[in-house]
């Protein structure tokens, strides 16, 4: 019986335990918090989370950077005959074809001749075929790594102006938008 | 459960990525729960914000050692409860009474009463610091004997009579002030 009881409060106590949280403490406590713990609270990039993060990037590049340079000697054993070479030399002039195919697609086939790419590229084609006539004579390891970074640089030029190409559109478009 | 459990585990994680706004998402997700466990124990509102905001400054200047093996609400709890305790330690206005007028109130366990959640309240408020302390922890905060005895360095079977005599007061004190209704 008077277990019951006991029982009977307990339960009460249970039933209704929302209840009994009807307190509530001032405005004031955050304020006093706030201004003490932002003293305390560094700045996300001071943050050691934030300096792991920026280290195991650094950690994923450094890794990216040595997995390409490994994977160097093979291309260049692709281009060891001079048969290969002709692989790697395709590879890279279809590459280069496509790319120069969507910046004439985008400029509407107005392309100027002085523009400061299409310079880079003409001079980049006289070295290559000064590089070419040294690989009939001397097909060294040298003059065909020459050749393929010919080819890379200009790669790289012809993406670069692609992407200058592609946010200028993007500007035009906003600042349409913008206007209407 | 498991939803809340992680919804607030995201909140710790940008506070520890330094995102400022995270930290008066968990104050006010917790403060109005956390600030009457306090209340509670220390049956004093400026009290229990002084604890609130000790406990909340000491939770956000060591979130780095909260290893999520408990709900961050849980960690918090445990943080206002050894607080809150430290405040009525250093108030020393009474200690746990062992012995309290047993006889008396075996006379008021058979009343039969009905009760109301502002009538209990009153109650606990007039129970001694130590019968209240281990009422709330044991019947509000859900810790356990064996718990309780951990936090409040005393044995468990210490905990278990002083609940039961917290009880035996509360039904006193109830039962008083329903004669003093009438």
């Amino acid at each position: 019986m008077k277990d019951e009881k006991k029982d009977r409060l307990e339960a009460f106590v249970k039933t209704n335990r929302q209840e009994f949280d009807q307190g509530m403490p001032g405005d004031h406590v955050w304020v006093d918090i706030d201004q003490r713990i932002m003293k305390d609270i560094k700045p996300w990039y001071q943050q050691e989370v934030w300096l792991l993060r920026a280290a195991s990037v650094v950690l994923l590049l450094i890794s990216l950077f040595l997995y390409q340079s490994n994977q160097k000697p093979a291309l260049q054993q692709i281009a060891s005959g001079n048969h290969e070479f002709d692989q790697v030399e395709g590879y890279y002039a279809s590459m280069i074809n496509e790319k120069r195919s969507q910046i004439d697609s985008f400029q509407e086939g107005k392309v100027e001749a002085d523009e400061a790419y299409v310079v880079d590229l003409q001079r980049l084609d006289a070295m290559y075929e000064v590089l070419k006539e040294e690989l009939g004579r001397n097909p060294s390891k040298e003059v065909k790594d020459a050749l393929t970074l010919n080819l890379l640089i200009r790669i790289d030029l012809l993406n670069n102006k692609l992407q200058a190409i592609e946010e200028l559109s993007e500007e035009k478009k906003i600042s349409i938008e913008q206007a209407t | 459960m498991e939803a809340t459990y992680h919804i607030h585990t995201e909140i710790v994680d940008r506070c520890l990525s330094g995102d400022r706004t995270a930290y008066e998402e968990l104050y006010r997700l917790y403060a109005r729960s956390m600030f009457n466990v306090s209340l509670r124990i220390t049956n004093d509102q400026a009290e229990a914000e002084d604890v609130l905001q000790e406990a909340f400054i000491s939770a956000f200047q060591y979130l780095k050692t909260y290893n999520r093996t408990a709900s961050f609400g849980a960690w918090l709890k445990r943080i206002v409860v050894n607080k809150s305790l430290n405040h009525i330690k250093r108030r020393k206005l009474d200690t746990i009474p062992m012995e309290d007028e047993l006889d008396m109130v075996e006379a008021y366990a058979e009343v039969d009463l009905e009760y109301d959640v502002t009538q209990v309240k009153r109650a606990m408020e007039q129970l001694p610091d130590g019968y209240r302390t281990v009422f709330s922890l044991y019947l509000m905060e859900g810790y356990d004997h064996g718990e309780i005895a951990q936090i409040m360095g005393i044995s468990e079977s210490t905990s278990k009579s002083q609940f039961n005599r917290s009880k035996k007061k509360l039904l006193e004190i109830l039962k008083q002030e329903v004669i003093y209704e009438r």
